[in-house]
Formats: C-alpha cells, sequence, structure tokens
C-alpha cells in the first residue's frame, strides 16, 4: 500500500487511481465535516465534490510537513463558507444578548454522533458556521470575525446562541431518555 | 469567551466519525477534474479567438482611419476643414497686402486644394494688370459684398472651385451659412483677393470662363508648389520610431502567448523526461589517416650504402572504438561526457627497410624517424606492412543539445588524451616477421597524445531509460604521434560512426 507521501506525488502527476485512493481515504472523515456546515446529505455532498476537486488542484501547494488531514479539512471548511456566505449576506446575524453559560452538555455521551449532527443542522445558520468554527474547529472568535467578516461580538453572540439552543435540546433528548428508562415512552 | 469542557466534548464527539457518501460523489468528481482539464484548454482557445477578433477590430479600426486620412475624399474634408479654420478666422477682416507674396496661404496652398481656383487666380491677374497696379498702390484693400444671383447661377454648373467664388461674392459678414458647405472654396478666394488686392466679378466670372479651357497640370508646373501638390493621391506618413516594430500588437501578444504555452509545455514535458545523469557504451568505426606530414622515403645511400627501390607514403586505413562514457547535464542545454575507451587504427603502408634482431627482419616502417633511433636497421625489397596502433583514450568533451526531444541534436566538442599503448606491424612478406612496439625511451611514438574531438550526436529516446544515438565525428591529434626528437610528423586524423546506447540514470 502506498504511504501519503507518494500517493500525494501520484495525485500530483494527476494519476486518477492515486485521486480515487485518497479519496477513500479520507471522504468518510470529510463528509463528517461537511455534514456539519450543511443543512442537508444532498449539501454536504456538494460541499465534498466540491473541496475534493479544489484539494486535487490544489495539491502542488500543500507542504508535506502539515497533515494532511488537517489540510483537507481547512479546504472543506472553507468551501462550506463559501457556500454559506452567499447566504449569510442575504440574512446578517445580529448581535444578540451575551450569554454566559458555563455547564456542561447533559447527555451529550449517549448521542450518536449523527444525531449531533442532526442538532447542528437544526441550529440557525449563523449560529450554525460560528458554533462549528468555534467548538469543533477550535478557531477563535477573532479568528471566525475576520473569516466571516463580521464582529467579534457577534461571533461571539450566535455562538452563545447555538450553545443556548444546544443545551435544549440536549436536555430535551436527556429526558425523552430517562423517560424511555424509565418505561414512561 | 473561553473553551471549557462543553466544547471540549462536542469536538470529541466527532473524533472518528465517519459517513460514507453517496457513489455520485467521485463519479461528480472525476466529470469535475475532467472538464476542469478541459475547460483550461477551451479558456485558452476562448481567449485567442477573442484575442484574434480583437487584433482584427482593431486592425480595421486603423485602417479605416488610414483610408479616410489618405484617400481624395479624405483629404479634401480634412483641407476643407483646415481651410474653413483659418478662413474664418483671417479672410473677412485680414489686410490685405498689395503684394502677392505676403498672401498668408502661400499660392501652393490654394492650387492644391482647388487647381480650379488657380486657373482664376492666374487669368484674373492677367486680365487685370491695370487693376492690380491700381490695387498695389493701396496699402491695405477689405473685401467688401457684393451680391450676384446671375453669377452664382452661372458658375453652379462649373467646377467647385468656381462654384466657392459665387458664394464668396455673396458672402456677407451676416451670412455665414454657407461657410460650412464652402469653406475651401470661400479660402481660395480670400486668397484670390489677397494677392491681388481687389476683386471684381467681372474679372472671377471671366476667369471662371476661361478656367474650363485650362490644363491643371499646367498650372501647377507654372507655380512654385510644394511637392505634395504635385501627388494625385497623397500618402499619410507618419513618422515611425526607430525600433518600433510594424507588428499587429494583438497578434505580436498572441505570438507572445503562444510561445509561454509552448515553453510551459516543454518545460513540464522536460520535467517528466529530464536527463540529468547517464551512461553509455559506444562503438566506434571509421577511416584513419596517419597524415604523415613529411615522411621521407628511405634511399639507399642512408643506409649502409643499400640501394632502395621506391616506396610508398603511408596509406589510409581503419579505426575502431569501443567505450564507455559517463554523462551528466551541467546547464540547460549543455552536458559534460567524459569516459574511457580501447581505440584501435590500422593503416597500411609500403615499407623497404627491416630491423635485424637475432638474425631474423622484422618489419619496420619507413620513416626516417624510427629509422634514426634504430642502428638495426636494414633495406630490403618493398614490401606491403599493416600498421596497427593502439591507444587507450580518455575523452572529454562538451556538448550542446541543439533539439533536446525524443529525438535529439547534440554538437560535441572536446579533447581526448590518447595513451598509446601498443604498435604491431604485420608484414606481407615470407622473410620479414612480425613487431610491436610499446612505449619506451626506445619507442619514436609519444606516450600520450592529445586529440581534438569534434561529432554530432543524433540520438533517440525510445524509453524512460534509455537513449540510441548516432555519432559522426572528427579526431584530429593535436601534436604528433611520434616524439619531439622525431624528424618527422604525424598527426592522425580519424572519421568515424559511433553508436551509443545511453542508460539514463536520472
Amino acid at each position: 500500500m502506498l504511504d501519503e507521501k507518494e500517493l500525494i506525488e501520484r495525485c500530483r502527476k494527476g494519476s486518477r487511481a492515486a485521486q480515487r485512493a485518497l479519496y477513500d481515504l479520507f471522504s468518510k472523515k470529510m463528509m463528517v465535516v461537511c455534514l456539519r456546515y450543511a443543512r442537508s446529505t444532498v449539501e454536504a455532498e456538494d460541499m465534498l465534490q466540491e473541496g475534493f476537486v479544489r484539494v486535487f488542484q490544489s495539491l502542488d501547494g500543500f507542504r508535506q510537513d502539515a497533515k494532511l488531514e488537517t489540510w483537507m479539512t481547512r479546504i472543506m471548511v472553507n468551501i462550506a463558507l463559501t457556500h454559506h456566505r452567499k447566504k449569510l449576506y442575504l440574512f446578517p446575524m445580529v448581535d444578540i444578548e451575551k450569554i454566559d453559560h458555563q455547564e456542561a452538555p447533559e447527555g451529550l455521551a449517549r448521542l450518536h454522533f449523527t444525531e449531533l449532527i442532526a442538532m447542528i443542522q437544526s441550529l440557525p445558520q449563523g449560529c450554525q458556521i460560528v458554533f462549528n468554527l468555534f467548538a469543533i474547529e477550535g478557531y477563535s472568535h477573532k479568528e471566525i470575525s475576520d473569516m466571516l467578516g463580521i464582529s467579534v461580538g457577534t461571533s461571539k453572540s450566535q455562538y452563545a446562541r447555538a450553545r443556548v439552543i444546544l443545551q435544549e435540546k440536549l436536555k430535551a433528548e436527556s429526558k425523552q431518555y430517562k423517560a424511555y428508562g424509565e418505561g414512561r415512552i | 469567551m473561553e473553551k471549557g469542557e462543553f466544547e471540549k466534548k462536542w469536538g470529541d464527539a466527532f473524533e472518528g466519525a465517519e459517513v460514507s457518501p453517496s457513489d455520485s460523489v467521485w463519479t461528480n468528481i472525476e466529470l469535475d477534474l475532467e472538464r476542469a482539464a478541459g475547460s483550461k484548454m477551451k479558456r485558452r482557445m476562448l481567449f485567442y479567438k477573442l484575442l484574434a477578433a480583437a487584433s482584427l477590430v482593431f486592425a480595421m479600426g486603423i485602417g479605416a482611419v488610414y483610408y479616410l486620412q489618405v484617400t481624395p475624399e479624405g483629404n479634401k474634408n480634412s483641407l476643407a476643414t483646415q481651410h474653413e479654420t483659418q478662413g474664418v478666422e483671417e479672410s473677412p477682416e485680414k489686410p490685405v497686402a498689395a503684394n502677392t507674396e505676403s498672401n498668408p496661404f502661400g499660392d501652393s496652398e490654394i492650387s492644391s486644394a482647388a487647381p480650379g481656383l488657380s486657373a482664376t487666380i492666374d487669368n484674373f491677374q492677367a486680365d487685370n494688370e491695370p487693376l492690380l497696379a491700381d490695387a498695389n498702390r493701396s496699402d491695405r484693400v477689405r473685401i467688401e459684398h457684393q451680391s450676384s444671383t446671375e453669377s452664382q447661377s452661372r458658375t453652379e454648373h462649373k467646377s467647385p472651385g468656381l462654384q466657392a467664388a459665387n458664394h464668396q461674392q455673396n458672402k456677407t459678414p451676416g451670412n455665414e451659412n454657407d461657410r460650412g458647405n464652402n469653406a475651401l472654396a470661400e479660402q481660395n478666394i480670400a486668397s484670390t483677393l489677397d494677392d491681388s488686392g481687389v476683386r471684381n466679378d467681372q474679372t472671377i466670372g471671366k476667369a471662371n470662363q476661361e478656367l474650363v479651357a485650362m490644363d491643371d497640370n499646367k498650372i501647377l508646373d507654372n507655380r512654385k508648389l510644394p511637392p505634395l501638390t504635385l501627388l494625385k493621391n497623397p500618402e499619410l506618413i507618419i513618422a515611425k520610431k526607430e525600433n518600433e516594430s510594424t507588428a499587429d500588437p494583438g497578434m505580436v501578444l498572441l505570438a507572445k502567448l503562444r510561445d509561454e504555452e509552448m515553453k510551459y509545455e516543454k518545460e513540464e514535458k522536460k520535467k517528466s523526461q529530464r536527463e540529468e545523469l547517464w551512461t553509455s557504451v559506444a562503438f566506434g568505426a571509421g577511416t584513419f589517416s596517419p597524415n604523415a606530414g613529411s615522411s621521407s622515403m628511405i634511399q639507399a645511400s642512408d643506409i649502409h650504402g643499400l640501394s632502395s627501390s621506391h616506396v610508398n607514403s603511408p596509406s589510409s586505413g581503419s579505426s575502431y572504438s569501443f567505450g564507455v562514457q559517463l554523462g551528466g547535464k551541467i546547464a540547460n542545454r549543455v552536458v559534460l561526457v567524459g569516459g574511457v575507451s580501447y581505440l584501435t587504427q590500422n593503416a597500411s603502408y609500403m615499407s623497404n627497410i627491416a630491423s635485424m634482431e637475432s638474425m631474423n627482419l622484422k618489419a619496420e616502417l619507413n620513416d626516417m624517424a624510427y629509422f634514426s633511433t634504430n642502428n638495426r636497421a636494414v633495406t630490403t625489397s618493398p614490401y606491403n606492412v599493416s600498421s596497427n596502433l593502439q591507444y587507450i583514450s580518455v575523452p572529454t568533451q562538451i556538448g550542446y543539445v541543439v533539439v533536446d526531444r525524443k529525438f535529439a541534436i547534440q554538437l560535441n566538442g572536446g579533447v581526448s588524451s590518447d595513451i598509446f599503448i601498443l604498435n604491431t606491424l604485420t608484414p606481407d612478406a615470407a622473410d620479414v616477421s612480425k613487431s610491436s612496439q610499446g612505449p619506451g625511451n626506445d619507442s619514436p611514438y609519444r606516450p600520450v597524445l592529445f586529440s581534438g574531438l569534434a561529432g554530432t550526436e543524433f540520438s533517440y529516446r525510445f524509453s524512460d531509460k534509455y537513449r540510441v544515438a548516432l555519432n559522426p565525428g572528427v579526431r584530429y591529434a593535436l601534436n604528433s604521434m611520434y616524439k619531439d626528437g622525431v624528424s618527422t610528423e604525424a598527426s592522425p586524423i580519424t572519421y568515424d560512426v559511433a553508436i551509443r546506447f545511453r542508460y539514463i540514470f536520472k
């Protein structure tokens, strides 16, 4: 089996087989990334498709010292932001009251990641993006504000709103789970 | 807002998470990649098409401007415009000098603009000498308006210049409507009046009538006119910068883009087929000429008083070589090749001397050089002797790659250090035996012979790692194959063709 470095080299030369191998290696993980930013599976697949085309076209710029998965994730996120940016212009984010919840997410561990993805997808669009960027990708609010062209305050408020919504959803899931456990459902 | 347990748990929730996308995603990716490759070419083609179209439009625009400025119609228009401007500013109110040479526009201009009017002027002046004399006495004459409907209607059937004359007559300070259409004619008339200082309707009318019979060329010949006015179709001459290209800039750009494109393709191709280091085995064969410059025949008186028959000079022979080489690219098109090869050169001679060793006659060459070092030589009946020189050759060559493709052409030049090994003389005579001479103090042969090398290598790459080459070339000895103390000299020339099989390391 080819190692990652050789695979990249062959992809750079345009080998379709190598590109397919690289796709097989990372497409499932990247699909999860796209699903988190998309509103539906179809949209996520569109992002994935566009993202991989960008990956193959940009491989010459990939530095071997970086981690390929991280680099590809960044490309997917950028593609996702490009998808949403148009919509975000149509529906500008609005500052909301700052809410600070430090409590741990209740019942998160009991849920399958697909359920979590569904929760994230149900968030308002702005909240969804900011939540993904901040909580999962690990960007700071300053970075997010630069990426999205919004203020730091807007980023924080959108994130806070996302947290509240998710907490509520998690609590609801938890209650349902308890009720199921107690035999009431 | 700091990242806490909430964010960590969410982050961890997706660790190792995988979802399989549908099969159509890869199909679409493949299609997109193919499309991207195709559209890249399409974009280039579209760009070229647009560029070509733009160039065409540009060329047509330039052509239209050129046509309007150069053709007679264009000239008329432009001249009319020019004169209109000048006429409006100067003619009605300008004081007219009595001297005809003071005409601000010059006679030639009048002639060039309206030759018919020039005729009018000539006749006018000829017929009105007394009047002109009177006019010359006046310091200033102002143009006065005199309407003449009859004159106007008469001149409408004549030349534009004559019509213009009538328009001029009809002109009043307040009547500016005619200026636009007849500006040229007006100006000409104004000039006429400037020359003469007098305007007379009857005179002009008479002049108009006479003009019909006038020869324009004659009029032009009689006057001092600038060369341009003698041309029927004057050309627009635009001063060009010395180094300015006359090529269509669009096409130049197109050519440059094409060059860039080809250059890019070449570089891409080279990247995949670069030849940085290689080794080769070579076999060469050719003709060998000893090229003995001052070889002398042994005369009987030279050796113990024995007589000798006439002996021929050394003839040409053959050369064979076999060796290995190592080559490398030292610049974009420059290669350095070195190696080692075994070289053998054969030539037939006629000799009439032999060396006496232990009562045996051994073949010797008919060289004075060798003879002078060999006291045991004796003359014999002439016999054929075949000389076989053997060298170890260490060539070093610089090559310039003229064509660097699958089929390549390379010009080579360099020097070779040929280390002498052995010379074997094989006689064609029963009483003379074979002899050999190696290097050493008693050898007339120079231990190292330096030769200049030049050749052209035609090669063909038949796989990623192999190239076969045909190399016709010449090898010319830079010094004599004999030692300095030897009186004769021989600088052999070899013309050979070598076949090389090259293995490309990288």
